[in-house]
């Protein structure tokens, strides 16, 4: 079975054409393509033209030079309809309609395959309800779209988007509004559709740490660079994700795969201690400036206890002085002092 | 799933457009032809109305004289007033939508402005060249060319518009543009005023205050047909309107050609607007208010259902501030713009406050 991928770029250039003056190249050169059933996240800095590429793939805009091809075939000599029966999309703008119920917003979706009337035949509406479902929105499907939270509102965009029953869904920032636990939940959902629809998902985000543990694939686009794509590892192995991110005032650490924050170093401390209780206390001390290493050679040596449900922490100073503490407050508070008792 | 939920779901399937209560579609049906009524009978005479239905199914015993008034004056004047109150509806919910700006109305790209250019020309330069004694004799005069000018006029911005939107990708570069029409034509009319003499002047306002009077049975051949064929294009695009309502990027990713349905939208409203304006001048209010009060009482943001909906409704408060223009019992009357503004803002103003929602809802 040779079958073309779903979507796929040739030697692609995206920009913006400008009259009397040369093309403005956003990025240029791109070779990659999209699989059935990948949930692919779409990284870069700002700037770097990923809603300049997603506009193009779409085919809201046309490419400076390149081709884009849709199942085997050319996506700007296929018919808008076409196109809309293989390809949704989800933008970051909250749309202010109201009065709309939320199964009316996702019938809407159905706009692709219904007649001139656009009246809703049975298998039109079990669409809807199926993208409903599929979303966990169907206790919602009366509320009217200004009563929803940011959240399920964007939830009601993506059934939107699932009623169209695309092969491939592209989402241009789609959780960017939203807190953290609803973007969990919006990457888990996504991760989900792709697996069990057999459909691919293409998110453009900023969410590096939640693109890293939920994306199949990542298309990285540097400023000015060329696209890259990779399983999230192995960018993150071979630097690529660093690179692509570095001289923007914060840098990927490929140790805790997360931006660090930039800032002098006090000093070394090691720590002893894992699961929970030590990964937070791992990070209340990077955040404090320390570098953390797990040997215990360090002037300075934390241990995590952990007994019958309780936290403490202790310190073992370099001279054989031990000090406990109750919460990373007073531990934190301690090693300050101690900074400013002795030079390092 | 559990089988409990099984009736919602079959509800919810069955139904994802809200149905509308058959009782504000009994309201909506009603109310226009009541209205239709009340113009027949109401004005500086008082008809009742066993003699109107005798006049109407062509009975004998009906004074002439009232025979005339009903039939030459007031059944084409309320016809005018239907036809008009529902083009000027669905102008102003088509611009609403396609702009996305709760605010737009049926004149937003500048058609009336250019019409008002069109009559002010005519009104000056027939008088100037003192060419009103041969224009009365050849019948060119008056109404009939008021009519001609204001349409050339509105086509004249409507062509230019047409020709833009084709090239435009952004709808809000459009509607920039439609307003800058407007300021260019309302300085030309205001240069034309600033030479034109007191007579000439009046002509032209007398035409800005707008009338659904004065429009004969021969324009009303051209008048109707015309609205209805504007309704029906509006009809056409209730789909594709519905897809405009999330913005444009999604209506063209769920398969809508933007540009095409964008130039049909425009044509179908100033067709209207265009057509409404020539005959019975710059009616204003009707075109803003109907919309909104359609979406609040259907409860809707669905074309299919806004679309007959903002027909009927238009074609009501048209009738009925016609009647109040007409001042019924005395000789007075006032300019039709006048009562629309004056009893309708209020109103809108009113139910607005009292349901916020709608206003948003229209964005």
């Amino acid at each position: 079975m040779n079958q073309p991928p779903l979507l796929e770029t040739r030697n692609l250039t995206v920009g913006y054409t400008r009259p009397g003056h040369p093309h403005r190249i956003v990025a240029d050169g791109i070779d990659t393509c999209l699989n059935a059933g990948e949930f692919v996240c779409l990284l870069g800095p700002n700037g770097a033209g990923k809603s300049t590429l997603l506009r193009t793939l779409t085919g809201m805009q046309r490419p400076l030079a390149g081709e884009v091809r849709l199942c085997g075939k050319s996506l700007f000599s296929l018919s808008a309809r076409t196109v809309a029966q293989h390809m949704s999309l989800v933008l970051t703008d909250r749309p202010a309609v109201g009065l709309m119920p939320v199964a009316t917003l996702v019938a809407l979706g159905r706009h692709p395959y219904t007649r001139w009337s656009g009246s809703l035949k049975r298998q039109d509406r079990e669409a809807v309800w199926r993208a409903m479902t599929d979303v966990g929105i169907e206790s919602l499907a009366h509320r009217p779209l200004n009563e929803l939270s940011d959240g399920e509102r964007q939830k009601a965009m993506i059934a939107r988007a699932l009623a169209q029953e695309p092969r491939i869904m592209v989402l241009d920032e789609a959780t960017a509004f939203l807190d953290l636990p609803r973007r969990v939940e919006l990457m888990h959902l996504l991760r989900n559709l792709a697996r069990t629809g057999q459909r691919t998902v293409l998110l453009s985000t900023h969410d590096l740490d939640l693109a890293l543990r939920c994306a199949d694939r990542l298309w990285l686009l540097p400023t000015g660079g060329p696209l890259l794509h990779g399983v999230p590892e192995d960018l993150v192995l071979n630097g690529a994700l660093s690179e692509a991110f570095a001289g923007s005032g914060a840098a990927f650490d490929r140790g805790s795969g997360a931006f660090t924050l930039p800032g002098a170093v006090r000093k070394t401390v090691a720590l002893k201690g894992d699961g929970i209780a030590g990964m937070w206390t791992y990070r209340a001390l990077e955040r404090a400036g320390y570098r953390v290493t797990s040997e215990g050679r360090a002037p300075l040596c934390i241990e995590v206890l952990q007994a019958g449900g309780a936290t403490g922490w202790r310190v073992r100073y370099c001279g054989g002085k031990n000090a406990g503490f109750a919460s990373i407050e007073s531990l934190l508070d301690a090693l300050a002092m101690e900074k400013t008792g002795e030079t390092d | 799933m559990k089988p409990q939920t099984y009736p919602a779901r079959e509800d919810a399937a069955l139904h994802p457009m809200p149905r509308v209560a058959p009782a504000a579609w009994g309201v909506l049906l009603a109310v226009p032809v009541i209205a239709f009524a009340l113009e027949l009978c109401l004005g500086s005479v008082m008809i009742p109305p066993r003699e109107v239905w005798a006049v109407l199914t062509n009975q004998r015993g009906v004074p002439d004289g009232w025979r005339e008034i009903i039939l030459v004056f007031r059944l084409p004047r309320a016809l005018t007033a239907m036809f008009g109150g529902a083009a000027l509806g669905m102008a102003g919910l088509k611009m609403q939508t396609l702009f996305r700006n709760p605010l737009a109305d049926p004149f937003v790209l500048g058609i009336s402005s250019g019409a008002s250019l069109g009559v002010a020309l005519v009104v000056m330069t027939a008088w100037g060249f003192n060419l009103r004694p041969v224009m009365e004799k050849t019948g060119l005069f008056g109404n009939a060319s008021l009519v001609v000018a204001a349409i050339a006029g509105s086509m004249a911005v409507l062509s230019l518009l047409l020709a833009i939107a084709r090239k435009i990708e952004s709808s809000l570069t459009l509607l920039i543009v439609g307003l800058m029409f407007g300021y260019i034509n309302s300085a030309l009319v205001n240069v034309l005023l600033q030479f034109a003499l007191e007579q000439q002047m009046q002509s032209y306002i007398a035409w800005t205050f707008g009338s659904f009077a004065g429009v004969t049975w021969n324009q009303l051949a051209l008048f109707a047909p015309t609205v209805c064929a504007g309704l029906a294009l509006a009809w056409m695009l209730a789909k594709p309107l519905n897809a405009f309502l999330l913005g444009e990027g999604y209506a063209r990713s769920m398969g809508v050609n933007v540009r095409l349905i964008r130039f049909w939208i425009i044509l179908g409203a100033s067709l209207l607007a265009g057509t409404v304006t020539a005959f019975c001048g710059p009616v204003g209010f009707l075109g803003i208010a109907v919309p909104h009060l359609c979406r609040m009482v259907l409860k809707t943001s669905d074309h299919r259902t806004l679309v007959p909906g903002v027909i009927l409704m238009g074609a009501a408060l048209a009738l009925l501030a016609d009647v109040l223009a007409q001042a019924p019992g005395t000789r007075i009357v006032l300019p039709l713009n006048a009562v629309t503004s004056l009893i309708g803002a209020p109103v809108v103003i009113g139910v607005i406050l009292r349901r916020r929602q709608a206003l948003e809802a229209a964005a």
